[in-house]
């Protein structure tokens, strides 16, 4: 039975090669499509998830407490000395290790120093916590401080097909040249794991480069020192609570009562997707991406379903007869029915292997697009068989069913005199599809261009400051020797003017400081602190209001004078703010309110404290249009000062479109997405309307006899598709309006819903509809009458 | 074998009641080969698909074998088309997806045949209509009247003991249409009960028994003229 059902599959799929072939295209693309989604989704929930212990594996995190006891921001970068004092005290801790990207590590091959990016200084515990495999002596890998522990990638490419257990190699470390021994070899991290290494190296080195950058700081042993990145062991049935009360207790002893840190434990399950509110230079996942980009998948899953259904109900009411013949031949419902659904669910099962082809073709633009590596992994293999099996199961399920329910139930008799009305109900039903189709694709149409219009005016919103001929730059390790630069910068005559601060703008980081309330002393306000120089007030155009802006003339102004914004005065509550003391000096300026970071968060209450040693970055205002003549200049002054650091540089233009990348990708994204549902959608509207003419050319034929002019009739067929456009585009309205406030609500600035969104979406919908209707109305409608009639 | 009586067809529209059949009697025995004539409209094709089980009529009794079929569940009559009735029809309605050998054979697989047996049938039958060269073509790359045997081997394959076939030469040139009347006869020679539409008189004449019907009324029903004289010699 089976076989037959197979055979008559495959021939109806021979005769109906165009029908059949776009509705499988369809499908494949949209399961391709939701297979990379999938495959980004499931990467991103498995991350870190290749570590067996990773139950019990827990990064140290560090809250920071201002004096006044509020939370000013965690970081995941422990004290060096902490993972001493955990060693030797908590029980429930098996293995600590504390680690820390070396910097500038290069490795010696042939004659040519070879940069590696992710050399770890860590402890020897590092393999054990991990449970990483090393060949060697795992153990005291790191007892002697030139010991250095290679991944399998890195062996072979400095010991091609040699075992480099025990030989020498020559690195470049703090800048000198060292021999390091090989002592083990580990097998290679993962991609998606936090933990990334290329070589081990002994823990001192970077402490040696911290004492180095710190001048006179121990490192090593200062509680406030925190640059480690601290992992635990712990057992198997630790207690996490009474860990943090441990923890409390070091606290104490280490800091004493006041102005501290706080340490907390982080489970490695929740580092990745999870550490949004943390400063950490790991990378991370984001669980709204993970949410948005499902829900994509699930609305080009629902339109290329409805695709698959329509067009294959439409389709195979052409084969009423032939059922109605099987029926006189003692077919029973039963079988009928089975028929349908064998060969509806075989056709689907056609789409899956050219799903996998074109998502395999896809995969590279995806990772770019994604900008993350899209791993297959093998024990993951079992979840997208059963996913996507049951996914086209599913869609082949429901469209042999619903074509069934119509089909089987038609009367021989009926079919047999070609009077079969297999009309109304269905194409109600078909309708209604249509419509949800056309809803999902009209609504992408309108939240892709509320997204970039959100991009646009994130980019182009007059953000109080100057936001065009600035040139940031990034002063790096240089920051001493910022002062000289930024005065050999200033005579040049197309540098108007050049000045220096903490950080450039929008700022990505705040340090926010508590001051009383002036009028209601029990009140506290956050007021954040800019550490700038005397010339970046009047270098980015911040408009000063009252007051006098920093001089050097005024020997206090590096400690005792400060301009707040006018955020500041309010939040403040601040009458006539100048002269008025606050923290240990007095107020001198007031300036107008600018957005201090992106548009996603409010204008806060801000500081500006002066001084020419805060500068790490440098903003140069320029004559407009001299940026191409003068960029040498001043990567010649860089040079001049410092010759063997990298030059980085930013437009401010530059700066501000990586502050909205996300927003840029997301746009892109769902730009992608949404030509996506269009080719799916019109590829099925293609299709039905090729099959609707083409079963209509006898009545077509008839109605010219008649006398029924070609237009009459593309009219007639235009004006059937049009409606449940209109009806789409009027249900887009509030449900985009609903996703789209909701994202938009993380801008504190942001643009207004207006209704041009859902009338540019309409248009391209009824142009797309319009151009796939007419041209198959075009050609029926020239149908010569004689030939449509002759049959039959 | 088949009772009819008292049928009555007709159709409700919004103002009146239009009858295509009208107090219709008839009883059709075994082994019988009855020609139905009449004018177009006037109910033949209606009568023949009450008979088959395909329609139901509005009024009257009608039982097989002296059991009611009126009031049948649909599993019944799937029974019914399995292994009582084999059809015929003036379009052919072949499947056109499906070999000549497969349209043969599926009523078999409808009936349960096992796959062997029915291979040894349709060969069988494919030898006996001299279709076996033919028999991987399909329906279009044949000629009506070999279409139409392809008609009849389908229809009798699961050995019917009723043929009901509507205007099974409406579509053929006269010899092929001979070839076809030839065959029925001699599938009612060898028993089997036939029961054909047919607007020709010459094909009508195969029949033993010829019914006249005019508007939904049966205006004569008697014995073929050669058939009398086979009886009184
Ligand atoms: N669903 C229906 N509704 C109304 N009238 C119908 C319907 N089906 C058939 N009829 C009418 O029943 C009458 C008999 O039709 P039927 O097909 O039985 O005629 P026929 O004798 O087979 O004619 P022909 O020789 O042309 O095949 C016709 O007048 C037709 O108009
Ligand atoms: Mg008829």
């Amino acid at each position: 039975m089976f076989r037959n059902y197979l055979k008559s599959a495959l021939r109806f799929l021979k005769r109906n090669k165009l029908f059949a072939g776009i509705n499988i295209l369809g499908l494949s693309l949209a399961l391709a499509a939701t297979f990379i989604i999938l495959l980004f989704v499931i990467n991103e929930l498995s991350y870190n998830n290749g570590y067996k212990n990773r139950k019990q594996i827990y990064r140290v995190l560090v809250n920071y407490v201002d004096y006044s006891g509020t939370e000013a921001g965690t970081d995941d970068e422990a004290p060096y000395a902490l993972s001493k004092s955990i060693k030797d005290e908590f029980s429930q801790v098996k293995y600590v290790a504390r680690v820390r990207n070396m910097k500038g590590f290069q490795i010696k091959l042939k004659d040519e120093f070879i940069p590696i990016r992710d050399a770890v200084g860590s402890d020897s515990q590092i393999f054990k916590i991990f449970d990483i495999p090393v060949d060697g002596d795992q153990d005291n890998i790191h007892d002697n401080p030139n010991s250095i522990v290679l991944s399998r990638k890195q062996a072979q490419k400095f010991f091609p097909d040699e075992n480099p257990v025990g030989k020498e190699i020559v690195a470049l470390v703090n800048d000198k040249e060292e021999v390091f021994l090989v002592k083990g070899v580990f097998d290679d991290i993962r991609v998606n794991s936090t933990l990334q290494a290329d070589c081990f190296i002994n823990s001192t080195l970077p402490l040696e480069r911290l004492n180095k950058k710190f001048k006179d700081e121990n490192v090593e042993t200062n509680w406030r020192s925190n640059y480690w990145i601290t992992w635990l062991l712990l057992n198997k049935n630790a207690d996490v609570a009474s860990l943090d009360k441990q923890l409390r207790e070091l606290e104490k002893k280490v800091y004493g009562e006041k102005d501290r840190y706080d340490f907390s434990v982080q489970n490695l399950t929740e580092v990745y997707l999870n550490s949004q509110e943390i400063n950490s230079s790991a990378s991370q996942g984001s669980m709204k991406n993970i949410r948005i980009f499902s829900a994509i998948a699930l609305l080009i899953i629902i339109v290329a379903a409805f695709n698959y259904i329509i067009l294959s109900t439409a389709v195979s009411t052409g084969r009423a007869k032939e059922i109605g013949i099987r029926k006189t031949n003692g077919a029973s419902i039963q079988s009928i029915r089975e028929q349908l659904l064998n060969e509806s669910v075989v056709l689907a099962m056609l789409a899956l292997p050219i799903a996998l082809l074109l998502a395999w073709q896809g995969k590279p633009y995806a990772e770019d697009l994604f900008q993350t590596k899209l791993l297959i992994i093998n024990s993951n293999i079992a979840i997208y068989a059963v996913v996507y099996m049951s996914l086209t199961l599913l869609i082949g399920l429901a469209s042999g069913l619903y074509t069934s329910s119509i089909l089987s139930k038609l009367k021989v008799i009926s079919i047999l005199k070609n009077s079969a009305q297999t009309g109304k109900r269905k194409s109600r039903v078909r309708f209604a599809l249509i419509v949800v189709q056309l809803v999902i694709f009209c609504s992408f149409i309108s939240s892709t261009l509320i997204i970039r219009s959100q991009y646009q005016y994130a980019l182009e919103k007059d953000p109080g400051y100057r936001n065009k001929d600035i040139l940031f730059i990034d002063m790096g390790k240089s920051s001493p020797d910022s002062k000289a630069f930024i005065n050999s910068i200033k005579s040049y005559p197309n540098v108007i003017s050049a000045g220096g601060a903490v950080e450039a703008l929008p700022r990505l980081g705040s340090l926010p400081y508590n001051y009383e309330h002036f009028q209601d002393k029990s009140k506290k306000v956050s007021v954040e602190i800019l550490g700038v120089d005397y010339d970046f007030i009047e270098t980015m155009g911040i408009h000063l209001l009252e007051g006098r802006s920093f001089s050097r003339e005024f020997s206090s102004d590096p400690e005792h004078s400060f301009i707040i914004n006018e955020a500041a005065v309010k939040a403040l509550g601040i009458t006539e703010p100048i002269g008025k003391p606050i923290d240990n000096g007095k107020i001198i300026g007031v300036v107008k309110d600018f957005n201090v970071h992106s548009l996603h968060s409010n204008i806060p209450p801000l500081m500006f404290v002066v001084s020419d040693a805060f500068v790490l970055q440098v903003a140069i205002h320029h004559k407009p249009g001299t940026l191409k003549n003068l960029l040498p200049l001043i990567e010649a002054e860089w040079k001049k000062i410092a010759p063997d650091q990298p030059f980085n540089f930013k437009t401010v233009e530059e700066y501000n479109k990586e502050i909205y990348t996300a927003e840029k990708n997301l746009s892109v994204i769902i730009s992608i997405f949404t030509l996506f549902s269009l080719l799916i959608a019109s590829l099925g509207l293609f299709g039905l309307t090729l099959f609707i003419t083409t079963s209509r050319t006898k009545e077509i034929g008839v109605k010219k006899v008649l006398g029924s002019s070609g237009s009459t009739i593309i009219y007639s067929f235009l004006k059937e598709n049009f409606i449940p456009v209109f009806i789409a585009s009027a249900l887009s309205v509030p449900i985009t309006w609903y996703f789209m406030n909701k994202w938009l609500s993380n801008f504190s600035y942001k643009i207004p819903i207006s209704l041009w969104f859902f009338a540019v979406a309409f248009i391209v919908a009824i142009a797309v509809v319009g151009a796939t209707v007419f041209f198959h109305s075009w050609k029926a409608s020239r149908i010569n009458p004689v030939e449509a009639l002759r049959y039959e | 074998m088949i009772y009819l009586k008292n049928i009555d067809k007709y159709y409700d529209s919004k103002f009146q009641r239009t009858f295509v059949l009208k107090a219709v009697n008839l009883e059709v025995k075994e082994g019988e080969f009855v020609s139905i004539m009449g004018p177009s409209g006037s109910g033949k094709s209606t009568l023949l698909n009450i008979i088959g089980l395909l329609d139901a009529p509005s009024a009257g009794e009608y039982s097989l074998y002296e059991k009611s079929v009126l009031d049948l569940k649909e599993k019944a009559k799937v029974d019914y088309h399995r292994n009582f009735m084999g059809f015929i029809f003036q379009a052919y309605h072949l499947i056109e997806e499906m070999t000549v050998y497969e349209n043969i054979e599926t009523p078999l697989i409808y009936k349960g045949v096992k796959s062997k047996d029915r291979q040894a049938m349709v060969a069988d039958l494919l030898d006996r209509f001299n279709m076996v060269a033919k028999k991987d073509l399909f329906p279009q790359q044949l000629s009506g009247g070999q279409q139409q045997l392809v008609g009849i081997a389908r229809a009798i394959i699961g050995k019917p003991k009723l043929l009901l076939a509507d205007e099974p030469t409406g579509n053929l040139q006269s010899t092929q249409g001979e070839m076809i009347m030839e065959t029925l006869k001699a599938l009612n020679d060898e028993g089997m009960t036939i029961i054909q539409v047919t607007h020709n008189e010459k094909f009508a004449e195969y029949g033993k028994r010829i019914i006249r019907l005019e508007d939904g009324i049966i205006r004569g029903d008697k014995m073929n003229k050669t058939e009398f004289a086979s009886v009184k010699d």
